[in-house]
């Protein structure tokens, strides 16, 4: 079991870091708008969705029911459980929202301004805080 | 304790963002020959490790060396700590050498290929991989 709680850890921090840098690209590619930058930013922002964060969600949520597995009742009694499943939840629709940001870049369709994507910038943060805490302090919990 | 703990765990992710993006920055703008393209990514490679990573680095360890001590000096003689301290010793390394290259890039010196960048891109993960597997199966390893 803790071979797959390591791998669904690693999972997550490889997901976290393209859910920090995405919106920081998109910042960037509102900011600047000559054709050179657009080309640019059209790549990093396909690569880094498509190649990093997506398979990166995908793993984290395959190991993190799998270690739910190993005690799927026990976990699903924990209150902190039932708050970080709905950040997860949230997560992944805000992981699914980038998707359609990137894909508007791509087809030069991008109707939002750069204090839109500062705000989506911060939101990521506010998730890894809030999810961390549960996981680790486990508020209100009894499996260890 | 755990508290310290979670807040150690937030920084460490927030500091491999920097570490895995840096590098990826790097191979764009080592095959980037547009001046002012050249010019935004230096800044975006500026931001990145003077203003994130750094930062998280330093928390890290801050929190990283507090669990240490409210653990207590025994846990310093666990082999798994010390091969993670080891591992965790050669990323600050590693992210030193990022700021060197760093500096090359300010001064339109860099003299590796955007393939190089690739390469070091995945030193990280590897980090990353050790590091977790030390802490999460450490019953394994004492």
């Amino acid at each position: 079991m803790l071979w797959i709680k390591a791998i669904h850890i690693i999972a997550l921090v490889a997901w976290f870091s393209g859910l920090f840098y995405l919106p920081r690209l998109f910042i960037y590619h509102t900011k600047w708008k000559d054709q050179v930058s657009h080309e640019h930013f059209k790549i990093m922002e396909k690569k880094l969705y498509y190649y990093i964060t997506t398979p990166a969600g995908v793993l984290t949520l395959i190991f993190g029911f799998w270690v739910m597995s190993y005690n799927f009742s026990g976990y699903l009694q924990e209150p902190w459980m039932h708050v970080k499943l709905t950040l997860v939840f949230l997560l992944v629709i805000y992981h699914a929202y980038l998707g359609k940001v990137v894909a508007a870049f791509q087809q030069d369709k991008n109707k939002h301004k750069m204090g839109f994507y500062h705000f989506l910038h911060a939101l990521p943060a506010l998730f890894l805080i809030l999810i961390v805490i549960l996981a680790v302090v486990k508020p209100g919990g009894v499996i260890s | 304790m755990l508290w310290i703990k979670a807040f150690h765990i937030i920084s460490m992710v927030i500091w491999f963002s920097g570490l895995f993006y840096l590098p990826r920055l790097f191979v764009y703008h080592a095959s980037s020959r547009d001046a002012k393209m050249n010019e935004r990514f230096l800044l975006m490679e500026k931001r990145l490790y003077y203003f994130v990573t750094h930062p998280a680095a330093a928390l890290t360890l801050v929190f990283g060396i507090a669990l240490i001590y409210l653990n207590g000096s025994p846990i310093l003689h666990t082999a798994w700590l010390q091969l993670k301290l080891g591992l965790v010793f050669l990323l600050l390394a590693y992210q030193f050498y990022l700021g060197f290259v760093l500096r090359s890039f300010s001064r339109n010196r860099n003299r590796h290929s955007a393939v190089f960048f690739r390469w070091i891109n995945e030193l990280p993960t590897l980090a990353l991989i050790g590091i977790v597997f030390l802490v999460v199966l450490k019953p394994l390893f004492s």
